[in-house]
């Protein structure tokens, strides 16, 4: 039996349905002590592609309980189950279980892991080929990593805080609010997560991914960092400029908080747009790219003052339709009732009524975007796990409930 | 290394898109570039490289986003150009393309024929809207246009106290376009994974739209919990500042930092690193998370009378070593000079066109298997090759 074959006959699933061939990972089973954003989006994609995700979670821990709001939308497609990592019989049942399993994420502090018995070197003697991926704040070497990190914090210490506006004590209007490490993250520890198994599947070989969540986010910012180690100055894109428009930026339209977003990013852009602000003669005072850019602040009022009197719409469209780039600065609600994400299925709704999101694409042939189960209940798979998956007797099983093994 | 041995042809002029294949060569592909005559309109995007801004090949950007990829300029309206780029294709497992239907139309080539004929090849196709979409809806349309159309820009600039003069706000540099990317190189990798299995090979239809939408992450989980209006205005968001009680951005000798003493033992560690002030013993000031939430700007501010007198790299290591999750507000400067990221040996060297280097970011994993094998950082990545068609190896 080749590689692939073991991985899919491995584990549990329904043959024969129609989407089975968009589910390779069908047959791998993961491990999953992550919590917060980064590793349960992770783990909720690997779900999406056919994994069995079995969380790893406890009874003792407050934020485990809480399972609403963000969890929701972030926990799909897994199954729960309850151990405690802290005991020894905890740790033998993992081991058990991880020799059982292909894949492990976690990202726990630097040493819960490591002094649990379950680090990357004590399971990969019980699994040699397993993949096992560590993501923590600043990663897992180095001075810092035994740092505690929040995405937040590294929002701001990676940098892009900065690059989207100035920093201020109010924290306002420099991107840190919007969850954006986090599922940065998630997109790389995937990304690595799916080259591994390719990696194993071809080799036989297991990996082990040290990812750092800082790297991630630093990783997406070339340009500044770019012009300052070649020295040659200037301002990249970020917050109002977009680093090739002359003009270009976010202008104030008639309406309670109604922007558009504009650029001008050649000569043809900058003559339409002139005709629809009804300054032709600007065309000509203003022909190169240069001129503009020399003179933004004065172009920027004039635009300024037209889109003032503008519902913000109605401005985008007659913009575009003159062929200068522009778009009404939405909010989620108008982005998640735009009948286009609708009929793209960027968000599904489940059988409870609710709604969640689906994987960022689809398959251009059958428009599939992946699984989409409910978030578990709390150790609502400790039967199938332990009796099904680890064959433990009744009486073992009642055995690991009076010790609070299952906790 | 993970994908070694792979053939990726790559068809595009968009950054997301030449970002993937670049990604999926770092992890070991080998990525053929075609570009139309006179090459891809990313090469005279800026900055470019010093002394060479009158006359430039290619730009610093273009460099890094294709950086160990093989070039070649094909002319989508030569049957001959055309054979040849089919022929790479007959070994290729991954296309990475946008606009190739409207380039090669007059051709008579297409994305679809191309399926028929090399039915191992992934197909990976990065768009604004989507293969289906209707592309003349929102055209013409730019990167920072598309990030206030779904979203991005609302997001980022929320809340704030005075939304009259505080513009919603794109993302930070590229990485808009770029998580787009590492998207379609996870796609990319997910398509290769149903072909090793046996099923047919798919095309990947990824919308820069849908991407986007998605990682509006807290709009969403407040929008399924029942929120239905988005106001940026802080009064209408009382309970979704990151400050408030759970964090705080405090003015340093030399910048700012952000710290995080959240719970309530963090936030006892967090008085220690204060030297616990007079004012720490206030319970109706400071005696749970719930009265510091309501009195976070007061908080802020004796907090920030003591933490501006030390530097940022300071008040950070103390926290750190109570327990207490700190930073400081890095600069694009301070981040090159970055000791966890040195150590972490995360910046590669993309050599210039006269020699010199310059730091580049590379990726954010170390990766060993489980023979020991690892992959490479601090690389020294060399500037795409162009290649004439003549000396290909690769018909």
């Amino acid at each position: 039996m080749n590689k692939i074959e073991r991985d899919l006959s491995a584990g549990e699933h329904t043959p024969n349905s129609p989407d089975d061939d968009k589910k390779p990972l069908r047959g791998l089973r993961i491990i999953d002590f992550s919590w917060v954003v980064a590793g349960p989006m992770t783990t909720k994609m690997l779900g999406a592609m056919g994994a069995e995700v079995i969380k790893i979670e406890s009874l003792t821990r407050p934020e485990h309980k809480q399972r609403s709001g963000i969890f929701r939308i972030l926990n799909n497609n897994k199954r729960s189950c309850t151990i405690d990592i802290s005991s020894a019989a905890g740790q033998a049942l993992l081991h058990r279980l991880v020799a059982m399993s292909d894949i492990v994420v976690e990202n726990f502090s630097s040493s819960v892991l490591k002094k649990n018995h379950l680090g990357y070197e004590d399971l990969r003697q019980v699994r040699p080929d397993l993949i096992f991926v560590s993501a923590s704040g600043v990663g897992r070497t180095g001075p810092e990593s035994d740092a505690l990190a929040y995405g937040t914090l590294l929002q701001a210490y990676s940098g892009r805080g900065g690059l989207i506006g100035k920093p201020n004590e109010l924290i306002e209007a420099m991107g840190i609010l919007p969850i954006w490490t986090d599922p940065v993250t998630a997109m790389w520890e995937t990304f690595a997560v799916l080259s591994a198994i390719y990696h194993r599947r071809r080799t036989g070989k297991g990996s082990f991914v040290d990812l750092s969540m800082l790297e991630a986010t630093v990783a997406l910012l070339p340009e500044a960092l770019m012009r300052l180690s070649a020295g040659v100055g200037g301002r990249g894109p970020g917050g109002d400029y977009d680093g090739e428009s002359a003009p270009g930026g976010c202008f104030r339209c008639s309406g309670d908080d109604a922007w558009i977003g504009l650029s001008v990013r050649d000569d043809a852009e900058w003559q339409s747009l002139c005709q629809v602000l009804g300054h032709s003669s600007l065309a000509a005072l203003y022909p190169t790219h240069q001129a503009r850019l020399d003179d933004a602040e004065a172009i920027h009022a004039v635009i300024a003052a037209w889109c003032r009197e503008q519902q913000a719409t109605a401005a985008a469209t007659l913009l575009r339709q003159a062929g200068v780039p522009a778009a009404v600065t939405r909010s989620f609600d108008q982005v998640f009732s735009d009948p286009e994400i609708q009929r793209r299925g960027v968000f599904a709704q489940l059988p409870d009524g609710s709604h969640n999101y689906t994987l960022p694409w689809r398959d251009a042939d059958t428009g599939w975007r992946g699984d989409l189960t409910p978030p578990p209940e709390l150790g609502a798979d400790n039967d199938y796990v332990l009796k099904q998956l680890l064959g433990l007797s009744d009486q073992e099983y009642d055995e690991l409930l009076a010790p609070e093994i299952l906790a | 290394m993970l994908l070694e041995g792979l053939s990726v042809i790559e068809w595009s002029d968009d950054l997301a898109s030449q970002f993937a294949s670049r990604l999926l060569g770092d992890l070991g592909a080998q990525v053929l570039k075609f570009e139309p005559p006179g090459g891809s309109v990313i090469r005279k995007k800026g900055p470019m490289w010093p002394g060479q801004e009158n006359a430039p090949e290619a730009g610093i950007l273009f460099d890094f986003l294709n950086a160990g990829k093989i070039c070649r300029s094909i002319d989508p309206q030569s049957s001959t150009d055309v054979a040849i780029f089919e022929r790479a294709l007959a070994g290729a497992n991954v296309l990475v393309q946008s606009g190739l239907d409207a380039a090669f139309a007059s051709g008579g080539l297409s994305v679809s024929q191309l399926r028929d004929r090399f039915p191992q090849l992934v197909v990976v196709s990065i768009t604004p809207f989507g293969v289906d979409a209707d592309a003349g809806q929102y055209q013409p349309m730019s990167e920072f246009v598309l990030q206030h159309h779904v979203g991005v820009a609302h997001a980022m600039a929320r809340p704030v106290s005075n939304p009259e003069a505080q513009p919603p706000l794109a993302a930070a540099d590229h990485e808009g376009p770029l998580a787009v990317g590492v998207c379609g190189a996870l796609a990319a990798a997910w398509g290769l994974l149903v072909v090793q299995a046996g099923g047919k090979a798919p095309q990947i239809d990824l919308a820069s739209q849908d991407f986007y939408a998605q990682v509006l992450l807290d709009d969403f989980s407040q929008f399924a919990q029942g929120k239905t209006k988005f106001s940026r205005d802080r009064k209408d968001n009382p309970n979704v500042a990151p400050a408030g009680g759970i964090s705080w951005l405090l003015p340093a000798q030399d910048g700012f930092i952000m710290v995080s003493p959240r719970e309530e033992h963090q936030w006892q560690r967090w008085l220690v690193v204060l030297d616990h002030p007079a004012w720490a013993g206030e319970a109706a000031l400071c005696g749970s998370v719930a009265i510091r939430k309501q009195n976070w700007a007061k908080l802020r501010d004796l907090m920030g009378e003591w933490s501006r007198r030390l530097p940022a790299a300071e008040l950070a290591a103390r926290a750190q070593k109570q327990k207490v999750a700190c930073f400081p507000v890095s600069t694009p400067a301070e981040l090159l000079k970055n000791a966890q990221l040195h150590h972490r040996r995360f910046f590669d060297l993309l050599v210039s066109p006269g020699g010199g280097a310059v730091r580049i970011p590379g990726l954010p994993f170390q990766i060993v298997d489980s023979s020991g094998r690892q992959l490479l950082r601090e690389r020294v990545v060399q500037r795409p090759r162009t290649e004439a068609l003549e000396s290909s190896n690769y018909e």
